[in-house]
């Protein structure tokens, strides 16, 4: 034990460690975390026994309820016709095509009925559409003639069918599939064969095209079940193991060494939290196995899940958002058991939450909740809504980026709180501390935000700009200049007063948290000169973005940029440049570079936090601008990196400002004296790269900007508070 | 060294405030075991807690070799190990998963924890069970296991929380060894319990704590001069008997601050 003097420790602990360093260790904990959650029996039971006991049992009552008819699975599909010539014709061609795919698998036949179907065909006298009768459940598949592939009545030598599906209705998919098998068998028959029946002149080639429409009907097919039991999964996986690693903590006894270690207590729950996802993972990944394998083994595949269950498409779609969806999940699940002094207690907390869950769950079920608008932020709601949209089909690329982003966001917000309420006081030593004290406004203040205080901030602006700019896009009604300054004051409101409100609660330090330090007046050249001459490039790096394939931007908002554009011609020049240039170039520098970049800086090395303050300040850009487009992410992530090294060189957050109002206004005045420039500016020419001379001339005047940037900094930045490696251990 | 200064601690505010440790000073030197003592209660634990950064102190400062509570709260556990009676054991980890956790916690590099566990493996006795989840293990063993924990960092100040507590002979002697190497090897020990025979025959100097104040300090002869009495025992039964006595003589702290 006697290793020396009691000092000499220290050379084997350094206080900065490398980022390799840093990694190791949290692998340490993540793996200690992962050993005590998969060895305990009790997971494995949760994980292994219940999908193995659950879903043949399941299958067995299943299958017993089809053996007794209840359920058949072997379905007679229902099959509409528009009228009786076309039914006669298309039911003989089913027939033979029928009659062809026998042929090719004799075996398996021996057990179906003659009959797949059965035809539905309207009275004469009633008027009879076939979208709406599959849409109402009439029938399970429509088919209509299209047109003759040559129009002539009497040269029937094509046809083109039009099959009628319900989208997310696993019976119709599968109808639909049986008859358009059966009907390719035949156009193949027909092609390949000369041989006419002479009694049923054949139309000879057939030419399919699907029609999908949506199920009105209440009766919903078992895919439209699966955000449920994503949901279920989830929970089932997520829960003990969440308990057991914050609450079990303190039954057994381990807390207070855990709490006395160097450590500060988000890392330790960070692999907490790795470890309660892995356990939701797997539960959810041995859940489809179980699914998957029973309903092969017990023949039940198609009736559950229609021809759907082969599709790796929809097993990969399913693990996707099963992982999203455990990631906030497990996030909500360890922010609330970390409440808890005792399992008991968080089985309280807990229960209401998973009964809570299901409602929403539930609700998404109703054909009309689509993932649009207010939807897709509101958390739970929206992931269960982007499970159901990838399932049928359906999803749009922009709103499931919103959905998942802001899910992410909040799953970050719960866990810094989970943290900072792990291992406080109260759970120590048993106190009556609650969540109003979490609340509460501290005592003492700190000079910059800590990474809680960051995290919900951002959890708070992400909705509200989301909100706001909803507002903005619905406020057609309202005059230009009105909207205008409307636009101005959210960008205040939310990039200045919020994050101002959270700087006065917190008694953080008002210089520090949003670098208000006056820089050396000659910095500001420099700062001017990057504003204006760095546009050229990003202009550039948009059409590589669109040359990748990065784009949404539809004619209808090219067209809604137009209009705002032509608008504008009636207002003051200076409210356009006030509105649009200089409110998010002060604004949003306040929160993405002084409040964000400089909480960022504390916890994490300056490489890191300038890459992910840029990244959240190019999604705020994709997902919330009124004109929302991809291509819109690239240029303003490095437009963030770059106005964020100047705030890193210069320790200021003027020279940033300043080099944002000098872009966006320039972009502004560009737009508004020159229609071409204007369409260039507002990333509405699809065109043409620049003129080369533009680009050298740019990048000549960056390179200058740069170098005496580079210069004349005094590295006042490093000097400051943000960066003492002492000062970032504090909690 | 330990340097404990003014520390306080008062749990909710208003009427229904509760005075857990009220301007408690001391301090233990290198190669000195130092044994805050008192009955249920006296706030013997949350004193701890608050020196091991478990707790916020109200006020008050602690210093550990020059680091200090109120700046790095953060770093001035690197230089603290604890033993509790009442800490538990990661059930599903073996022995030495549980020194390499919390050697890699402690930011020690491979090699250096490589051989600080193997130390402690040969020191305490854990050869025989290394491997065996600790689930398994008997109450000594966890006992052992524990011990060694709290010195894989090496740490200059060990603070020891009831560490008899329901251990049998056998398992006491091993506490008593261990607290005995550790003063040898130069390390500042704080010692806190209610058994005051064993304190008696464990720690060089005292501190009695009664209701949250620190009412005599000192060598076991200060304490028989200040008091009257021959042992801890006695001297605590006597604070004990007159209750309003202990509350007319709770200068000491002051006192005993300006030792220091």
């Amino acid at each position: 034990m006697n290793d020396g003097e009691p000092q000499s420790f220290k050379k084997q602990l350094p206080n900065d460690q490398t980022s390799r360093e840093w990694w190791r260790q949290q692998w340490s904990f993540t793996r200690k975390e992962l050993q005590e959650t998969l060895r305990d029996p009790r997971t494995i039971g949760t994980l292994l026994l219940m999908p193995l006991l659950l879903y043949p049992l399941l299958g067995m009552v299943l299958r017993f309820l089809a053996i007794q008819g209840v359920m058949n699975p072997i379905q007679e599909y229902r099959i509409a016709f528009e009228n009786e010539q076309t039914a006669g014709i298309v039911s003989s061609m089913l027939q033979r095509g029928e009659e062809e795919l026998a042929k090719e698998l004799p075996s398996e036949d021996t057990s179906k009925p003659k009959s797949l179907w059965r035809t539905i065909v309207p009275n004469k006298e009633s008027s009879f559409n076939l979208a709406d009768a599959i849409s109402a459940g009439v029938a399970d598949v429509g088919v209509r003639l299209d047109a003759p592939i040559n129009n002539t009545e009497t040269d029937r030598s094509g046809l083109r069918l039009k099959i009628v599906i319900a989208k997310d209705y696993g019976i119709s998919r599968t109808a639909g599939t049986i008859v358009r098998e059966r009907l390719r068998a035949f156009s193949l028959l027909m092609v390949t064969s000369i041989n006419e029946d002479i009694n049923h002149p054949s139309p000879g080639r057939v030419e399919q095209s699907v029609q999908y429409v949506p199920m009105l009907s209440e009766d919903i097919g078992i895919l439209g079940l699966l955000p449920l039991v994503i949901l279920l999964l989830t929970v089932t996986g997520g829960v003990y193991p969440a308990i057991d690693l914050t609450a079990g903590e303190r039954e057994r006894d381990t807390l207070e060494t855990l709490v006395a270690l160097p450590v500060p207590m988000v890392r330790i729950l960070a692999a907490k939290y790795v470890s309660v996802l892995a356990v939701t993972l797997l539960t959810g990944l041995v859940n489809v196995i179980a699914m998957t394998v029973t309903g092969y083994a017990l023949g039940l595949q198609s009736t559950l899940l229609g021809d759907a269950a082969l599709s790796p498409r929809l097993v990969l779609s399913f693990l996707l958002v099963l992982t999203v969806f455990g990631a906030f999940y497990s996030a909500i699940l360890l922010l609330l058991a970390s409440t808890a002094r005792s399992f008991k207690e968080a089985q309280a907390f807990l229960i209401p939450l998973m009964l809570l869950s299901i409602t929403p769950a539930v609700a998404v079920l109703i054909p009309s909740w689509r993932l649009d608008g207010l939807l897709s932020i509101v958390p739970l709601v929206n992931m269960l809504l982007v499970a159901k949209e990838l399932f049928e089909g359906t999803i749009h690329p922009l709103p499931a980026f919103v959905a998942v982003t802001s899910t992410l966001v909040y799953a970050a917000a719960a866990l810094a709180v989970a943290a900072r309420r792990f291992g406080s006081d109260a759970l120590v030593v048993g106190g009556q501390m609650s969540w109003a004290d979490v609340l509460r406004r501290p005592k003492s203040g700190r000079d910059v935000p800590a990474m809680h205080t960051t995290l919900l901030t951002l959890g708070a602006i992400l909705p509200l700009h989301f909100i706001a700019t909803g507002i903005l896009g619905q406020s057609k009604t309202w005059s230009p200049s009105s909207r205008l300054m409307a636009s101005a004051i959210f960008t205040a409101l939310l990039f200045g007063g919020l994050p101002a409100s959270v700087v006065w609660w917190n008694r953080l330090q008002w210089r520090a948290t949003f670098r208000l330090y006056v820089p050396s007046l000659l910095i500001f050249p420099a700062a001017i000169l990057l504003g204006v001459a760095t546009w050229p490039w990003i202009h550039e790096v948009v059409l590589w973005s669109r040359s990748l394939g990065i784009q949404v931007l539809d004619d209808s908002k090219v067209k809604a940029v137009q209009s705002m554009l032509e608008s504008w011609k009636s207002v003051s020049p200076w409210l356009i440049v006030g509105a649009i240039g200089v409110a998010p170039g002060i604004f949003e520098e306040l929160f993405f570079r002084g409040f964000l970049l400089g909480a960022l800086r504390r916890s994490l090395q300056v490489g890191s936090a300038l890459m992910i303050s840029s990244i959240i300040f190019g999604l705020f850009h994709v997902i919330l601008s009124a004109g929302a487009a991809p291509e819109r992410f690239l240029p303003s992530t490095i437009m963030g990196m770059i106005l964020g090294w100047l705030l890193i060189r210069t320790g200021s957050i003027v020279p940033s400002m300043v080099m944002h109002v000098c872009h966006n206004s320039l972009l502004l005045v560009m737009a508004t004296k020159s229609e071409d420039l204007g369409k260039i500016a507002f990333g509405e020419s699809v065109a043409e790269h620049l003129p080369a001379l533009w680009l050298i001339a740019s990048a000549v005047a960056i390179s200058v900007s740069a170098v005496w940037m580079y210069v004349i900094s005094h590295r006042d930045f490093n000097r400051s508070t943000m960066v003492g490696s002492k000062e970032s251990q504090k909690e | 060294m330990i340097c404990v200064e003014h520390l306080t601690k008062q749990f909710g505010s208003g009427a229904g405030h509760v005075l857990a440790v009220d301007n408690v000073s001391f301090h233990a030197n290198y190669g000195e075991v130092y044994g805050l003592l008192g009955p249920n209660g006296a706030g013997k634990t949350t004193t701890l807690r608050m020196i091991l950064g478990l707790l916020i102190p109200t006020s008050g400062e602690v210093t550990i070799c020059g680091s200090r509570i109120t700046i790095d709260p953060i770093g001035i556990k690197r230089h603290i190990g604890l033993v509790s009676a009442s800490a538990g054991l990661y059930q599903w980890l073996s022995p030495l998963e549980i020194l390499e956790y919390f050697a890699a916690s402690y930011g020690l590099s491979r090699e250096y924890a490589q051989e600080r566990i193997r130390k402690l493996i040969e020191l305490m006795d854990l050869g025989s069970f290394l491997h065996r989840r600790s689930v398994t293990l008997s109450t000594g063993q966890k006992q052992r296991v524990n011990l060694a924990r709290a010195l894989v960092h090496d740490p200059s100040v060990v603070l020891l929380d009831e560490p008899t507590r329901g251990l049998d002979v056998i398992g006491s002697n091993v506490v008593f060894e261990f607290v005995r190497n550790l003063q040898k090897s130069g390390k500042s020990i704080v010692v806190c319990t209610h058994q005051l025979d064993e304190a008696q025959r464990l720690c060089d100097r005292f501190g009695l704590l009664h209701r949250g104040r620190l009412f005599q300090e000192g060598t076991l002869q200060n304490l028989r001069d200040a008091t009257g009495q021959e042992t801890l025992v006695e001297m605590f039964l006597d604070v004990l008997r007159k209750p309003e006595e202990s509350d007319s003589v709770l200068g000491f702290p002051e006192s005993s601050s300006e030792e220091i």
